[in-house]
């Protein structure tokens, strides 16, 4: 990859990136560490990273850079399943995605990250699974799992309002 | 009852073989059954620790089969938004839909799972970007237009040296054809040769050392005689055109002015006449350009029909004459 083509990464996907880590962990400061760190990464790799591969390449990077933050930060109490019954809401939704992102926010780290990449990115099953290092049949299970949280929150959101 | 999963499924799995769950708690075990297909085995597995015959097993089988049912509805919902379904199982679902009013709502909700993305932007972008490093450059950059102006400097310096080898400023060399003279004064005029190279644009400030100017003026009798003309008078002469045609006639009487330019291109441009091999004052002039500019030159004559003609060729530049013979 050149310097040109590095140039040209940064202006097509840095803010899907910083966008992507901001949604996971809600903390300005922390997701531009996590962006300008993922980017010396690119630019230190740019001789083997193709400039096809680079977004996924970058994804990558920043998955991983935000899992170890996460776990130094001991964040990562809820892997598994969301709990509906302690779910949380608030009467000052304005419109539906406002809802979706507050039921996004409890989510488990890794659904709301593959949910993120699958919306927000686009990527199939096996893109994300390449992302987040899960299979692709994990990767769906999540997604379906996370699904299926967003839509009872979305109900019961519904008929509380 | 705790809801199932991975660390506690075989207790719901028995629990089900055995008719012991309600039909929500079966509903949730086949949901997970089919969320786990590498339980899919031992599931059938926990069937045959069951004591009650198979003829009066309670297991639903109709959510076993494929396609979308009361119990998995929800994947096939999801299968549609994610867009993992074939075209069959589109249709299957739409009919499950339709048939069960309950389920368009949920199916509705579902499709509002989907989050639309937000525009969110990085604002230090510029500070990622990689622009081309100007300082380790500047030591390249100026050895490299000191070459280049040294480059067109000696450029300049060898042009002039290959294609101007004299420093030329004005070569004008006059010669006044006795052939010509005893026509008219105005062809008098017309006939004289004149050669004149000026500069070429290319050249600029180089300092030039003036060639020699070689001319040739009109015998001096006539200037003599017209000085006479004008001191006895008193006063400027009124010259006729009578009296210009004897000026004409006077030069056209002058023996010697083939030889004086012979004399003078051997004085000016050669210094003697001992290497000239011939008298022919064009092919004399030819030699002094050639002399002069270094350079080759030719004469070219050509007869035509009515008229004579003389072609001065000295590198690109040409000249000719032509009269009417």
């Amino acid at each position: 990859m050149t310097r040109i083509e590095y140039n040209k990464a940064v202006d097509l996907h840095a803010d899907n990136l910083y966008r992507f880590i901001l949604k996971n962990i809600h903390d300005v400061e922390k997701t531009k560490d996590i962006v300008q760190e993922t980017f010396l990464k690119v630019w230190d790799k740019r001789q083997d990273v193709a400039f096809e591969k680079v977004k996924s390449y970058m994804f990558t990077a920043a998955y991983r850079t935000m899992i170890d933050l996460i776990r130094r930060e001991k964040k990562q109490s809820r892997m598994e399943e969301a709990d509906l019954n302690k779910l949380t809401t608030s009467n000052q939704y304005s419109d539906l995605q406002q809802i979706l992102h507050e039921a996004l926010n409890q989510l488990p780290e890794i659904q709301k990250a593959v949910v993120l990449l699958r919306d927000y990115e686009g990527y199939n099953y096996l893109e994300i699974g390449e992302i987040t290092g899960l299979t692709e049949t994990q990767v769906k299970v999540y997604i379906y799992r996370a699904r299926k949280f967003l839509q009872k929150f979305i109900g019961k959101i519904e008929v509380l309002i | 009852m705790n809801i199932i999963n991975r660390h506690n499924y075989e207790e719901f799995f028995l629990d089900y073989h055995e008719g012991n769950l309600t039909g929500e708690q079966k509903a949730m075990v086949i949901l997970f059954v089919e969320s786990n297909e590498d339980l899919m085995n031992e599931f059938y597995t926990f069937k045959k620790f069951s004591l009650e015959t198979t003829e009066t097993s309670t297991i639903e089988k109709k959510p076993l089969y494929s396609g979308p049912h009361f119990s998995n509805r929800a994947d096939y919902f999801i299968g549609w938004i994610e867009g993992d379904l074939t075209v069959e199982e589109k249709v299957q679902t739409q009919e499950l839909v339709n048939e069960n009013a309950s389920f368009s709502k949920e199916f509705e909700l579902f499709q509002k799972t989907k989050l639309i993305p937000t525009a969110e932007v990085y604002a230090d972008k510029q500070n990622l970007r990689k622009s081309v490093r100007v300082i380790p450059l500047l030591k390249y950059a100026v050895p490299a237009a000191a070459a280049v102006v040294f480059f067109i400097f000696l450029s300049n310096q060898l042009t002039h040296r290959n294609y101007f080898p004299q420093p030329l400023e004005v070569a004008e060399i006059k010669l006044f054809n006795v052939d010509t003279i005893n026509i008219s004064k105005t062809e008098f005029e017309v006939n004289r040769i004149s050669l004149v190279e000026s500069k070429p644009a290319v050249q600029k400030k180089t300092p030039i050392k003036p060639i020699e100017r070689v001319g040739i003026s009109p015998p001096e009798r006539i200037i003599v005689e017209v000085a006479r003309t004008i001191h006895g008078a008193g006063k400027m002469p009124e010259i006729q055109i009578n009296q210009v045609d004897e000026l004409i006639d006077e030069v056209a009487e002058v023996p010697t002015l083939l030889d004086k330019v012979i004399q003078t291109a051997d004085e000016k441009l050669f210094g003697t006449s001992e290497n000239l091999i011939t008298t022919d004052p064009m092919e004399l002039l030819v030699k002094g350009i050639e002399k002069v500019t270094k350079r080759d030159a030719e004469i070219t004559r050509i007869t035509l029909e009515n008229r004579k003609k003389t072609v001065f060729k000295i590198g690109k530049f040409e000249f000719s004459k032509s009269k009417r013979i």
